[in-house]
């Protein structure tokens, strides 16, 4: 127990506008350690370099205390480790039992390589005795839920002869009984003397298996420390760190009707009871962790995803919002969180990505008026300052370039109600101010912005009211005045009420 | 041939109808008259030509004024002849009303991009605004909704300075302070191009709340001879949209709000 199973000195890496810098961490055998952080805070990125996937460009590492380079580093650690991410790897037509000892099968013979079944099944009945587990052996893990793969997925840690176990963001939308029990497993790696890195954004499960918390925010390790020495405020103090609203430009618009409506929205088991108005001129933030239904409530709004249950008001009269078209034709516009996949035509160039939604306005005698249209485009890319190759395919941009024409696009089809995802996510500073800007002029122009965020700085900065998605719903609906940021993490950490 | 006739019949009928809304309203946008014409923009583009043509109106970005009124209007005001910026003074202006608020207390120190700030500021309600151009002030004689303090002191071309007016100002203090500098460079911060003005704006900034900074997007990474103080005196920085990248990125890092007062919708 005395000598680390491993530790990270000075750690630092740099990827685009990204950068981890100056990282020390260890980890002791039978020891839980929590990494908290916001989204983007830079977890996964550390875990990647834990786990010997991704090369830093500098640091000191030490495995049982002795320090190796990273190339070294990287090949001893593969053999010991366990990573056990969000997206389950397991191959879903195959059972449990065959799922949990993929790596190290029973055979019967050693060279034919037949499976030993009984022995293989009475391994894994005794494995689930052993943590009392309510799960069959024979059940086939597509027919699991996500809560049960992600306890087999636990499980797999367990039964591995791994002596460090990453365990990545457990699902966050468990019933209590199924904390429970994976709180039962995680505990039962402990037990096997196993090093655990578990990330996570509830602060329940830190007070309930954590030893040790390491907060990361911004690419820096903000503190370590054993959790028998923290309260919650002291670690939702030292998640929100220093924070700077007064950089963000913001005028001040007197807002006019309500041009949306939302009432009662739920989502399969996903979203429920949303409620909120939105007005001329107004700039609403949505904020939430990852995977609180961020992205899947701009999808609702904008009919990009079925049974949508509830009703959605424009300028004060229903509309059944069943598909995209329909939401353009009312004037809303969605600008996705995944730009190259939903949101830009990657193939075509950058004054059709612009002009694309508008072309109506250029028809004159069934044809397309080109020179009046590129006209139009021309003074997009100039105001909107987008770099000039207008014919370049939008693909050779860069993503603040990118994310510029994206919003020239609506900008030009005049929507009235922007739902932005993430818009300044992984952009250079000044494409942000620029699209800060825009989104000033719009509500100038009586426009209505929803603006999803993770950053929550940013939302403080540029929205009126905030609204924190947590459990399935709206936690609150506030002025940006009236809420702090550690109100809102604590809002969001939030578990079921 | 007939269909072509009766497109002809409706374009006169379309320019009567133009001419009448623009004797009445003085001017028009593109989008508004094809929205009332139901006909596309290009149609209406079409019509505006002509009847620029014909001397009535004159087009201007995404519509056009008649064109007496425009004439008799640039009479009337006091600006530079030929002023090149007017279309970014605008716009800047534009930006800076939406930072004030009915019942603020202001001050604008001498410059044109200021006289704009003022012209529209004009149609405010209860602003109390201090000023040593002027020119602002005389941006407010028709708004007797807002109060007027204009300071004392030698006058310079537009603008008062001196001990008398830096004396004077003593007795205020306000909420939003915007000031409108000759130079934003990195290295010397903010500059104007003499001392009088350098020194009033110094002991305006210690007594303001809310420091803005006018400046006009090409005079970034320029230099003039007196030096006010570091860019970080700054809480907002007002521009135009052709500030050059490498300053946003600057200005971020100083945790200075920058405005690009973009006009986003084509013309």
């Amino acid at each position: 127990m005395d000598k680390p199973l491993l530790k990270l000195e000075n750690v630092n890496l740099k990827i685009d506008n990204f950068a981890l810098s100056n990282i020390n961490l260890d980890l002791y055998g039978g020891e839980i350690h929590v990494i908290m952080g916001e989204n983007r805070s830079g977890k996964t990125l550390l875990m990647q370099i834990v786990s010997g996937m991704l090369s830093p460009n500098a640091g000191r590492f030490f495995l049982d205390g002795k320090e190796m380079k990273y190339n070294e580093y990287s090949s001893h650690i593969k053999n010991i480790i366990t990573y056990a991410r969000q997206e389950s790897e397991m191959l879903t037509n195959l059972t449990i039992a065959e799922n949990l000892f993929f790596n190290n099968m029973p055979y019967k013979n050693r060279i034919l390589k037949t499976i030993d079944y009984d022995k293989l099944n009475y391994m894994c009945q005794e494995l689930l005795k052993e943590l009392n587990l309510p799960i069959s052996i024979y059940d086939k893990v597509s027919s699991l839920g996500l809560a049960q793969r992600q306890i087999c997925e636990f499980l797999r840690a367990y039964v591995s002869k791994s002596k460090i176990v990453i365990l990545d963001e457990p699902f966050a939308a468990l019933t209590q009984g199924e904390r429970e029990l994976l709180c039962k497993v995680v505990k039962g790696i402990r037990e096997k003397g196993v090093g655990i890195f578990y990330i996570t954004h509830s602060l329940d499960d830190v007070f309930q298996l954590g030893d040790r918390i390491t907060i990361i925010k911004d690419g820096r390790i903000v503190d370590t420390r054993n959790v028998s020495d923290c309260t919650r405020e002291e670690i939702i103090k030292l998640m929100s760190g220093h924070y700077i609203q007064t950089r963000y430009p913001k005028i001040k618009v007197k807002t006019g009707n309500v041009i949306l409506s939302v009432k009662d929205l739920c989502f399969e088991d996903k979203l429920q009871n949303i409620n909120f108005d939105l007005r001329q001129g107004e700039i609403l933030g949505v904020t939430g962790l990852a995977g609180s239904g961020r992205t899947l409530l701009a999808k609702c709004l904008f009919g990009a995803v079925d049974n949508v249950q509830g009703r959605i008001y424009i300028n004060g009269s229903e509309v059944k919002i069943t598909d995209p078209h329909t939401a353009i034709s009312n004037g809303i516009a969605l600008i996705p969180e995944d730009r190259i996949n939903y949101s830009i035509f990657s193939y075509l160039t950058v004054s059709d990505n612009i002009s694309v939604s508008s072309l109506k306005r250029f028809a004159h005698l069934l044809k397309i008026d080109v020179p009046i249209l590129m006209h139009s485009v021309m003074e997009y890319i100039k105001k909107l300052n987008i770099t000039q190759h207008p014919s370049e395919s939008i693909l050779q941009y860069s993503s603040g370039n990118q994310q510029k024409a994206v919003f020239a696009k609506w900008i030009m089809s005049r929507a009235k109600i922007f739902i932005l995802d993430e818009p300044t996510r992984g952009l250079d500073i000044a494409s942000k101010i620029d699209i800060y800007n825009f989104i000033n002029d719009l509500v100038k122009k009586d426009v209505g912005v929803i603006f999803i965020s993770s950053d929550i700085e940013e939302i403080l900065g540029i929205c009126d009211r905030v609204a924190v998605l947590s459990s399935r719903t709206l936690a609150c609906d506030v002025s940006t005045r009236d809420i702090t940021v550690e109100r809102i993490m604590e809002l969001a950490t939030r578990e079921d009420i | 041939m007939t269909e072509l006739g009766s497109e002809d019949m409706f374009a006169l009928e379309r320019i009567r109808i133009i001419k009448n809304y623009l004797l009445k309203e003085n001017k028009v946008s593109v989008a508004k008259l094809s929205e009332l014409l139901n006909v596309t923009e290009v149609t209406i583009r079409r019509d505006l030509e002509k009847l620029e043509k014909e001397g009535f109106l004159e087009r201007t970005h995404g519509g056009a004024v008649l064109k007496e009124i425009k004439e008799y209007k640039e009479e009337e005001t006091i600006e530079e002849p030929g002023d090149a910026f007017r279309t970014q003074r605008e716009e800047i202006a534009e930006t800076a009303f939406h930072l004030v608020s009915d019942n603020d207390m202001i001050m604008l120190t001498e410059g044109l991009t200021n006289v704009y700030i003022a012209r529209k500021l004009a149609q405010k309600n209860n602003l109390t605004v201090l000023t040593n151009d002027l020119r602002v002030a005389l941006e407010f004689v028709n708004s007797p909704a807002n109060n007027v303090i204009l300071l004392g002191g030698d006058l310079k071309e537009y603008a008062v300075y001196g001990q008398l007016t830096e004396n004077s100002m003593q007795y205020f203090s306000v909420n939003h302070l915007f000031i409108e500098v000759d130079a934003i460079n990195r290295q010397s911060g903010m500059m104007v191009s003499s001392i009088s003005k350098a020194s009033l704006i110094q002991k305006a900034i210690n007594a303001a709340e809310t420091v803005s900074v006018v400046c006009l997007a090409n005079l970034f990474g320029e230099k003039s001879l007196y030096r006010i103080g570091s860019v970080d005196m700054a809480d907002k920085i007002i521009t135009d949209s052709s500030l050059d990248d490498s300053f946003k990125d600057y200005l971020f890092s100083l945790n200075i709000q920058v405005y690009t007062s973009v006009d986003i919708y084509e013309d």
